[in-house]
């Protein structure tokens, strides 16, 4: 086994490669508007929230049909997405202690159901960390649409995401509809979840999703050039974890997060950043 | 720009405004002023389009506004509180105030130095706003308000976070921005003073109390009806240029059952504020 010819000569990690990189840009794109809109937690409850989709999939469809599987965890998480956002906008109750229940109460639930299906430990494993190397050509399809969707729907109104996210209620007074942007970004950030629940897993999908951003905001001088760094650092540390993950036979999504905290590392040391 | 306010009335299970009625002509200013809780961030969001009227109506430049979709928000500019503003992405002046124009159908950015130099903060175009002290970020917020040509000037609490020096040089900004551009202006501030030296027009609000008259006709004993405290040590000060005119007689305060109350006032006295 070897850090980089394996990947020259196996379907399998070709496909891996490819589709770490398509996840890679599109969390490095969407990680700094997450912290920007202080959706951390949120991306954390709703990336947890998939256990529920995922288990009640599991319950109706045989582990077979990948594309059921897919659309039902996806729909129940759009759904409990759409819930906790508009949860989260009741003045009445602090949004982090509204998260915090919700994350809990829809992994107890999935859980649930879980325990009553011939799942095993197994599956609840790939479901926090994934692996990427299981990933099929349908995974890969699937994440560059994603991709395209971000580029285009990130990209193209660029100035109006950052206007949002640092100033809503001037935005809001200005006539932008704030409410559609938040709601495009919530169901764009789940179906990012999902897919990348099977190639990273719940946990490293979150991972993905905080750590390129934090990276890009704190060192980026402009918009520009914190948006880029977030995109370099994603698909670095992500390369970087999958050589890795494959040469040392590690689980890729474990890998990930824990090479995403050491990439931070040098930003928790350095306190001028 | 002018705005006219008749008979406004807002509910959210208890009466919040009631029969609020004022008028503002093409580039006058209008304070705000009252207690917390008392409804001036309503007023403002019901100003700004965010929320609508339970009954009565609001005009703005003739027409009346009756939903969010046809709400002239080109013709208004929003200044919100600094405090408001989130810092995590790293925007520079210069990009901020672009913002102000977008949504907007006047977007030429051949403006944006032009006004930096109006609020003086063009020496710090290239900073972070994470950079930026409280007075600066609030000459930011003027200069994105600004940029896109506003017929109607809204501030939210301008003065908060800033010393005494800061606030000063605010208004003043604001002064010379009103003689500059004309703009229609509405206040809402804590500072009771500086805003009855710098507003043409004053509002006290107290849920369903309120006060509106020409400013000249403000005493003590009408905030205290609003503020339900004593202002022994505020002195009323006229000393701006735009108080043209003296007022004598009587002004009328209405109280939350809507009667009206006569005050009998002392001929206005050109008095400083305590030191």
């Amino acid at each position: 086994m070897s850090f980089f010819s394996d990947f020259f000569h196996y379907d399998f990690l070709q496909m891996a490669l490819v589709g770490t990189f398509f996840l890679s840009v599109i969390c490095g794109i969407l990680s700094p508007l997450v912290i920007a809109k202080r959706f951390a937690f949120l991306g954390s409850a709703v990336s947890h929230s998939t256990l529920l989709g995922l288990a009640l999939a599991n319950l109706f469809l045989l582990p077979e049909n990948t594309a059921g599987i897919f659309l039902i965890t996806l729909s129940v998480t759009l759904i409990l997405a759409i819930i906790l956002a508009f949860l989260g906008q009741a003045k009445n109750i602090p949004t982090d202690s509204t998260i915090g229940i919700f994350l809990t109460s829809t992994m107890g639930l999935g859980m649930i159901i879980l325990s009553k299906s011939t799942s095993t430990n197994t599956e609840l494993a790939n479901f926090l960390f994934g692996n990427i190397f299981l990933s099929s050509s349908s995974d890969i399809a699937l994440t560059f649409f994603i991709l395209l969707l971000v580029l285009f729907s990130i990209f193209i109104p660029f100035k109006y995401w950052a206007y949002i996210s640092s100033d809503q209620k001037g935005a809001k007074n200005s006539g932008i509809n704030v409410s559609l942007f938040h709601a495009f970004f919530v169901f764009i950030l789940t179906l990012t979840i999902v897919t990348g629940l099977k190639m990273a897993g719940s946990l490293a999908i979150n991972s993905w999703l905080i750590a390129p951003g934090l990276f890009g905001t704190r060192l980026g001088r402009t918009l520009k050039m914190s948006f880029l760094y977030s995109l370099i650092f994603s698909i670095v540390v992500s390369l970087l974890g999958l050589f890795i993950a494959n040469f040392f036979d590690w689980p890729t999504g474990a890998t990930f997060c824990l090479l995403h905290f050491l990439g931070l590392i040098p930003l928790f040391l350095n306190r001028t950043l | 720009m002018s705005i006219s306010v008749c008979n406004l009335n807002f509910n959210r299970d208890i009466p919040i405004l009631k029969n609020i009625s004022f008028e503002l002509k093409d580039g006058e200013s209008l304070g705000i002023i009252g207690p917390n809780g008392g409804g001036k961030s309503t007023l403002l969001n019901l100003l700004t389009g965010n929320l609508l009227p339970s009954s009565g109506e609001i005009i703005i430049d003739g027409q009346k506004i009756t939903d969010r979709r046809h709400f002239p928000y080109h013709k208004i500019s929003y200044v919100p509180q600094h405090t408001e503003i989130d810092c995590i992405l790293p925007i520079n002046v210069y990009d901020f105030v672009h913002f102000g124009l977008l949504g907007k159908k006047n977007n030429s950015t051949s403006k944006i130095q032009e006004v930096l130099e109006l609020t003086g903060i063009d020496q710090k175009k290239e900073a972070l706003l994470n950079e930026l002290s409280g007075g600066e970020l609030q000459r930011v917020l003027l200069s994105k308000a600004l940029i896109s040509n506003p017929k109607i000037l809204i501030l939210d609490e301008p003065t908060t976070g800033l010393d005494s020096t800061g606030e000063d040089q605010l208004l003043s900004l604001l002064d010379d921005v009103q003689k500059n551009i004309k703009t229609t202006l509405v206040v809402v501030d804590h500072n009771i003073a500086q805003v009855i030296n710098f507003c043409d027009k004053i509002l006290c609000l107290n849920k369903t109390h309120h006060w509106h008259q020409n400013k000249g006709l403000l005493t003590t004993s009408v905030l205290g009806s609003i503020y339900h405290c004593e202002f022994e040590h505020l002195v009323l000060h006229q000393t701006s240029p735009k108080d043209k005119h003296s007022h004598h007689g009587h002004h009328l305060c209405v109280d939350s059952d809507h009667h009206h109350i006569e005050h009998n006032l002392a001929p206005p006295k050109h008095l400083k504020k305590d030191q």
